[in-house]
């Protein structure tokens, strides 16, 4: 044989493996070796952002507790791209980490379908505390694996007094002052105070005031179009499922953009778009382009992301305008505050939006599990949540009271909780729920001592001139608990002919709210909505909510079965 | 026996043309490799746009369905229409005015007498081309956002403006500004190429130009731009066919919720539905569709060139 056809032959074999490989990988690497029986087990734990003082699980104190007693560490790679790009791509490479967040329905079927969720079974029969805990949560999460379970769900299970997140509108404290501390409420409130602010504080700190911000070019920004349905006494958000809502007192899936609050809201988006109240780049901005604008004291106001004015307080503490600081207070449609019902207000007994799952690259799933059954026991969440005995809390009276470092830490330092091993564990649960002491396991949300260990001189004061008790007390009273259990587990499946319809269902409403936002006048905007309407029809969105309903009542055949 | 005799004769022909040309093989072997391993071999991928592919199997494992994602994008909604229309015009616009500006200035660049100047305008109108689009998207952030953009705060200031143009929110600016941008990052790099064309005019044509009175209007539109159109027409046939070709990302940069209807080009609209929203198939499905698009453009655009002016590159 001559030495070129050896060489062809040697190139052709070449590329005949690069074709293999490049058609065929999906296998991912092979399992890494499993640990020495009780050895030091370390595993890699993909961050949401990053950490900036701690490597691995084993540096924090509530870490430490854990390495004594399982010798497991984790160790935490920081991670910036979105979630869920990253969790297709890891998938496709068959490249993922032992533990798994999972953000979406959708892409726990896929992990499940690919063989790359462990099924936890087996484990859960023989497991002292996970079983008991999630006793609720886990018929419901069976239903996604098709009667076999793969995964778990941090903040769960939940109680309505415990930690209540919401999520209405910040407003800057100092201008509340100068109007008398007005409690506002409905949008004609927040229209007439934005204007007076306006008028009022025309530049702040040398910038011209913007009256209200919102991220509205986030990839889920436009979600925030209409979430004011939530604020009524009907209807509630489903969290994965953007294209419907629930309506709670027929029981039954709507269509989301038909929705009278939804087009009430994006009405009040438009009403203070015309009135020049609403941030003109609110199209282009990020969360970080809000949190400039909030750090620096520019915006009077901010829509729904109350979690961006947290760290504007302490921006504006550092740079001497303490008064500017912002709090949350409630927001309603006209119509809703006329009507005055009770304000749905979910309480997610699954959170698949927040989903844990061990995958088949897992070197020693028992011993994970072992771990997870422990921190699923009032032992393992007290420690979890509230810290060390000592360190973090004392007992007095059988009840859990925070140390004054603990209360310092956590108000002053910023480093404090990751330092100490809080809100780092995500992937070993966290109960919103009483411990056995009557108390929150989380004492941040613990209706004793959450005001004051996590709001600022400036906000308490703020409220007390409200005349509120303390900064939950609008919601508490006028809020009734909307549990979100089978309805949270409703997905049209990729697979299904509709599933496209669904996405371009939710795209058309992005849009459409857009535009309408946008109108220049109320002519504009009828003209704009009526030709909405119009093209809105033809798309035939009534299938998709038929489905979300077959699907529905199919599951709850199923769950009673 | 006298069909095998030639068939040998003609292999054996082959060889030695290989092996007369060894080092010309080799030297393009690299460029055909990658081409091969980055270009050719992914096609294969285009199978699943015919299947029920499902994230984590195998690209054959899926059920086959035809054209059922093709039938979609052109069937449900307004999409095919939309994207179409927008990348063939963003890209369209940006391609001629790319060029034609850059042909022009080119022209400018040379009639300036000062090498250091010409070295300054070069370096200064080159450097965009070399920041990543999140820069450039921040420089024009910088400039033209509507409440800290310091041109629009200039023109509200001066009296100019009543209110500042929300040039990067309002779908009605979106095609002229991702054209001018386009024109700004590339004018630099397409220069180059023109200027290099200009270089090879040989310098006597000028002295015969000067020594028959021509003025400097007259050699650039008898001498240096008839110098220059085949480059132009070169670089108008290759680019053509990347015309569909948008750049993800300045386009991710550059779309927000107002200017979707506008801005959304075949690559954003694959990057949603394929990697966001997982619908590979359907993604693939679009991609191909681009591919034979840009394909007929190409040729469309090569025959034209041959009958216009004789010239083509396939």
């Amino acid at each position: 044989m001559s030495l070129q056809l050896v060489r062809f032959k040697l190139v052709s074999l070449a590329v005949l493996v690069l074709l293999g490989a490049n058609v065929f990988a999906s296998g991912g690497k092979d399992k890494a070796a499993k640990p020495a029986a009780g050895g030091l087990y370390s595993i890699p734990i993909l961050y949401n952002g990053a950490l900036a003082t701690v490597k691995t699980s084993g540096e924090t104190v509530i870490g430490k507790v854990i390495k004594d007693k399982f010798n497991i560490e984790f160790e935490f790679i920081s991670m910036t791209a979105d979630a869920q790009e990253r969790m297709n791509m890891m998938l496709a490479a068959g490249d993922y980490p032992e533990i798994l967040r999972i953000e979406g329905l959708d892409i726990m079927s896929k992990y499940i379908k690919a063989g790359a969720a462990l099924p936890l079974d087996d484990y859960v029969t023989s497991s002292k505390y996970f079983k008991e805990r999630f006793k609720e949560q886990i018929p419901l999460w069976k239903l996604t694996g098709n009667g076999k379970l793969y995964n778990w769900d941090w903040l769960e299970p939940q109680q309505f007094e415990v930690g209540l997140d919401i999520n209405d509108i910040g407003v800057r404290t100092d201008v509340l002052e100068q109007q008398g501390w007005p409690n506002l409420l409905s949008e004609d409130d927040y229209v007439a105070f934005l204007k007076k602010g306006l008028a009022d504080n025309p530049m702040t700190n040398g910038q011209k005031t913007i009256g209200m911000v919102v991220p509205l070019a986030e990839s889920w920004g436009m979600s925030l179009t209409n979430v004011m349905i939530e604020k009524g006494g009907d209807y509630i958000d489903t969290g994965d499922n953007l294209s419907t809502c629930w309506n709670q007192a027929e029981g039954r899936f709507e269509d989301v953009f038909l929705n009278k609050y939804t087009q009430e809201n994006i009405r009040f988006f438009n009403r203070l778009y015309r009135e020049g109240l609403l941030d003109k780049e609110c199209f282009t901005d990020f969360g970080t382009q809000v949190a400039e604008k909030l750090n620096s004291g520019r915006a009077l106001s901010v829509f729904y992301t109350l979690w961006l004015a947290g760290g504007a307080n302490s921006e504006l503490i550092k740079s001497g305008n303490s008064d500017m600081q912002y709090i949350n207070m409630p927001i309603r449609t006209n119509t809703q505050v006329k009507e005055n019902t009770k304000r749905q207000i979910r309480v997610e007994i699954t959170r698949p939006f927040d989903s844990y799952i061990i995958t088949k690259n897992a070197k020693d799933p028992k011993r994970l599990f072992e771990l997870l059954d422990w921190a699923s026991s009032e032992e393992g969440q007290v420690l979890l949540q509230s810290g060390v005995e000592g360190v973090h809390y004392t007992i007095k009276d059988g009840k859990r009271v925070p140390t004054e470092a603990f209360v310092t830490g956590m108000s002053a330092d910023p480093e404090y909780a990751e330092k100490n091993g809080f809100n780092i564990f995500s992937f070993l649960g966290a109960a919103k729920t009483f411990a056995a002491d009557g108390q929150a396991y989380n004492l941040l949300l613990d209706a004793n001592y959450r005001d004051k260990i996590t709001l600022t001189e400036r906000q308490m004061e703020a409220y007390k001139k409200l005349g509120w008790k303390n900064s939950l007390e609008y919601w508490l009273k006028t809020g009734v608990s909307a549990p979100v259990g089978l309805i949270a587990r409703v997905v049209i499946d990729q697979d299904n002919e509709l599933s496209m319809l669904n996405q371009k269902v939710t795209q058309f409403r992005y849009q459409a709210a857009a535009t309408l936002i946008t109108a220049k006048s109320e002519a504009e905007y009828q003209k704009m909505l009526a030709g909405i309407l119009e093209d809105y029809k033809k798309l035939n969105a009534q299938r998709v909510v038929d489905e979300y309903n077959k699907v529905y009542n199919e599951l709850k055949a199923g769950l009673k079965n | 026996m006298a069909k095998v005799g030639a068939a040998v004769k003609s292999r054996n022909d082959v060889f030695k043309i290989i092996s007369n040309q060894k080092y010309l093989i080799v030297l393009v072997l690299p460029a055909f490799i990658l081409t091969l391993v980055f270009s050719y071999i992914p096609l294969a991928g285009w199978f699943i746009a015919f299947s029920d592919y499902q994230l984590g199997f195998s690209f054959f494992s899926g059920g086959w369905t035809g054209l059922k994602q093709f039938r979609l994008f052109f069937g449900e909604t307004d999409d095919a229409f939309n994207i179409i229309r927008n990348t063939l015009a963003m890209n369209v616009m940006s391609l001629v005015g790319g060029l034609g500006i850059a042909f022009i200035f080119s022209l400018l660049i040379k009639e300036v007498s000062s090498g250091r100047a010409k070295k300054v305008i070069q370096i200064i109108t080159f450097f965009p081309y070399f920041m990543s689009w999140v820069i450039l998207y921040s420089v024009i952030y910088s400039l033209f956002s509507t409440s800290t953009g310091a041109i629009n705060n200039f023109l509200v200031d001066a009296g100019v403006l009543k209110e500042s143009l929300n040039i990067l929110g309002d779908k009605k600016y979106s095609w002229t500004l991702i054209v001018l941008v386009n024109i700004w990052n590339t004018l630099g790099y397409n220069s180059v190429i023109f200027l290099a064309s200009i270089s090879n005019v040989p310098t006597d044509l000028y002295e015969a130009a000067s020594i028959d009175g021509a003025g400097r209007l007259q050699k650039a539109i008898y001498i240096t731009i008839p110098y220059m159109l085949p480059t132009l027409l070169v670089l108008f046939i290759m680019n053509s066919g990347w015309i569909l070709n948008s750049g993800l990302d300045q386009y991710l940069v550059f779309t927000n919720p107002t200017n979707r209807p506008t801005m959304e080009v075949f690559d954003m609209y694959i990057y949603r539905y394929g990697i966001k929203l997982m619908n590979y198939s359907y993604a693939t499905a679009v991609g191909i569709i681009k591919s034979v698009v840009s394909i007929a453009i190409l040729y469309g655009v090569n025959l034209l060139s041959k009958r216009l002016s004789s010239r083509s590159i396939i």
